[in-house]
């Protein structure tokens, strides 16, 4: 009976087919202005701030119908099947058992497109709603609620659809970021546990290594299931058809390479070119040599050219938000009379200066990547692991950090044979203060280990896994080490609960607050760690330019441990 | 982390980043606008500002309220924050 239905539906439906096109068309003028309204509202980016957009990998998925139009628009269409198959099968129109047959049948099918539209969910309306929660900041639980009661499913399923969006975004970003950092191909990498699904009796969807994982392909090729025959670009990718078995509930996500067998990463001077020349054989004729290397970095270049880049913006900024502190006060000062309006205004105030800031951050970017302080690679993000769910909220802020982190660090190959050897995990843990912990062990002497995320900013990302560096480069901890002890010579150590108190300070936390951006920078931890590059890396990501005016020494020696990193020789 | 606090009859409890506002009636909206604020106070901090709830109780002061609960969660042992 459920296959004879499912052949009913099958044969429905192509029946359907102009009746289902007509309902596309009449909805894709609609879609143009929802498109644009839900790119101005757009999620914060994944990967480089300029590369796709979150909405860009949800409107692949455009092509699925709403669930509520489909059975009003089609329902007729499935109506008039049914009675001309009644009428075939010899039962005059008038007879109550054909009347029984269709009354059943109707009911049958629509409980199959009722289920069918559920698994439509993962579609453009669904990215409309994801978009709207992150516009009226609702996350999480909140958000599934949202979506169940809308689509009628339970909140397993919402939870389950909002995931899965969330990861078929994250993978379009990824493939758009391979793609702008110059990677020819690419590598399907599942999360390689006993959770990956495998090929098993009565499935084909295998992400293992005997399906996806380890796949090379082509960057602009889709990745094929030797199993299933599924196509996809890339982890979560549905637009070529790829049904929801390779979808759901992935985890998985890919790294790029140059070289087909995967093994080349950018700047990897081993890697054949497309020539069939390893990158560092010198081309005929051979360029003449540099006078100055431009991958150097010199800090104080770096600070004049911020200055110029920068200084207008940085003045724009602090008048929006000196606009939005100040209707705030004044919302909180006068309660009562006039609140409303007091409320609008600062609504509103606080919306141009998040707006403006939201810009700047772009505009710091590209001045750290034109002034190459940041690098466009992201050799190291992939061998990180991230473990939250894909829904989690702060995950967009905690990709970004890592791959402000990656580009910073470039194709240094110190960090990434210490990542490989044995990988860092970044753990969330919302309302908890941010840490980092290694976990030496006798198999390795890479530092491993994890990083408690605190609130999961990109700052936070930046500044623990400066730790992480200081842990795989012992002569910069000593050197950075020798830089804090010179600045604060002379200086007593001192509580930073004394200097901040009631800020939740450990006792045993002390410092020699010298005049740096923080008194948190001369932290003394003895000869185990210190502060001064993980607060340089976060403060040249957040504000580089405040950071070049406050503390210029500072500013300069984060750049050369920079240097150092990429290029070599001493910090 | 845990903090609570109160403002004429009504009181904000932030729970691990999660605030609930318990209460009526113009004391509530005004918690209400302040804890719509909490993301952001939290968003903003880094390891280096100290711990979340007490930076939070903090700025919930500032803003007028009466703070009193204020638990963050020990560093572990050994540990670069």
């Amino acid at each position: 009976m459920a296959r004879a239905r499912l052949s009913w539906l099958r044969a429905a439906l192509r029946a359907a087919r102009d009746a289902l096109r007509e309902v596309e068309r009449s909805k894709r003028a609609d879609q143009a202005a929802e498109r644009r309204r839900i790119e101005e509202r757009a999620l914060p980016p994944i990967g480089d701030p300029d590369v796709l957009r979150i909405v860009d990998a949800l409107s692949g998925l455009s092509s699925e119908l709403y669930t509520g139009r489909l059975l009003e628009e089609v329902g007729p269409v499935f109506d008039r099947l049914l009675r001309e198959t009644v009428s075939r099968a010899g039962f005059m129109e008038s007879d109550p058992r054909a009347q029984a047959i269709i009354r059943e049948t109707q009911g049958y099918i629509r409980s199959d497109l009722f289920k069918w539209a559920q698994g439509a969910m993962l579609a453009e309306p669904l990215a409309r709603d994801l978009v709207g929660g992150m516009d009226t900041g609702t996350f999480g639980t909140p958000l599934y609620r949202k979506v169940a009661a809308k689509y009628g499913v339970t909140i397993y399923d919402a939870e389950r659809n909002v995931r899965t969006t969330y990861t078929t975004a994250a993978g379009s970003t990824e493939l758009a970021s391979l793609k702008r950092s110059g990677y020819k191909f690419k590598t399907w990498v599942s999360s390689r546990d006993h959770r990956v699904r495998r090929k098993r009796a009565g499935r084909v969807d295998d992400h293992s290594s005997t399906g996806f994982d380890g796949q090379t392909v082509p960057v602009d090729e889709p990745f094929v299931s030797p199993t299933s025959g599924a196509r996809m670009m890339h982890p979560g990718d549905r637009s070529l058809g790829a049904p929801g078995v390779e979808i759901y509930n992935c985890r998985c996500t890919m790294v790029g390479s140059v070289t087909a067998d995967g093994r080349g990463e950018l700047g990897d001077s081993s890697a054949p070119d497309e020539t069939g020349h390893a990158a560092n054989e010198p081309a005929p004729p051979p360029p003449p040599p540099p006078v100055v290397d431009p991958n150097r970095l010199d800090g104080a270049r770096i600070r004049d050219e911020l200055e110029k880049r920068l200084g207008d913006l940085d003045r724009q900024l602090a008048e929006l938000d000196a606009e939005s502190t100040g209707a705030w006060k004044e919302l909180t000062r006068h309660e009562g009379e006039g609140y409303q309006e007091k409320k609008a205004a600062w609504t509103a105030a606080k919306e141009r200066a998040a707006d403006a800031r939201r810009a700047a951050n772009m505009t710091r970017y590209q001045a750290l990547v034109d002034l190459r302080v940041l690098t466009t690679s992201k050799a190291a993000r992939p061998v990180v692991n991230v473990r939250l769910r894909s829904s989690n909220p702060a995950l967009p802020s905690i990709e970004r950090g890592l791959a402000l982190w990656a580009n910073l660090v470039g194709d240094s190959p110190e960090v990434l044979a210490a990542i490989r050897a044995r990988p860092v995990d970044l753990v969330f843990s919302k309302g908890r203060r941010a840490f980092y912990e290694s976990r030496p062990d006798a198999t390795s002497q890479a530092p491993g280990g994890y990083v408690m995320m605190g609130n999961g900013s990109a700052g936070t990302v930046v500044h623990e896994l400066g730790h992480y560096l200081e842990r795989v480069y012992p002569d910069v901890t000593a050197s950075s080490i020798a830089w804090r002890n010179a600045r604060t010579a002379g200086e007593p150590l001192v509580k930073l609960q004394t200097l901040f108190p009631g800020a939740g300070y450990d006792s045993w936390e002390v410092t020699r607050p010298d005049a740096f951006v923080h008194p948190y920078v001369g932290k003394d931890y003895g000869n185990r760690a210190t502060e001064v590059l993980s607060m340089g890396l976060q403060r040249l990501m957040e504000d580089p330019l405040k950071f070049a005016r406050d503390d210029p020494g500072h500013f300069d020696y984060t750049v050369s441990v920079l240097d150092r990193i990429r290029n070599g020789g001493p910090p | 982390m845990r903090v609570v606090a109160l403002y004429r009859g009504a009181r904000l409890v932030v729970v691990n980043g999660e605030w609930s506002v318990s209460g009526s009636g113009e004391p509530a909206e005004r918690l209400r606008d302040i804890a719509s604020r909490v993301d952001e106070v939290l968003d903003e901090l880094g390891p280096s500002d100290g711990g979340p709830a007490h930076v939070l109780a903090e700025w919930l002061r500032e803003q007028g309220l009466d703070v009193t609960t204020v638990r963050d969660r020990p560093l572990p042992r050994g540990v670069v924050p």
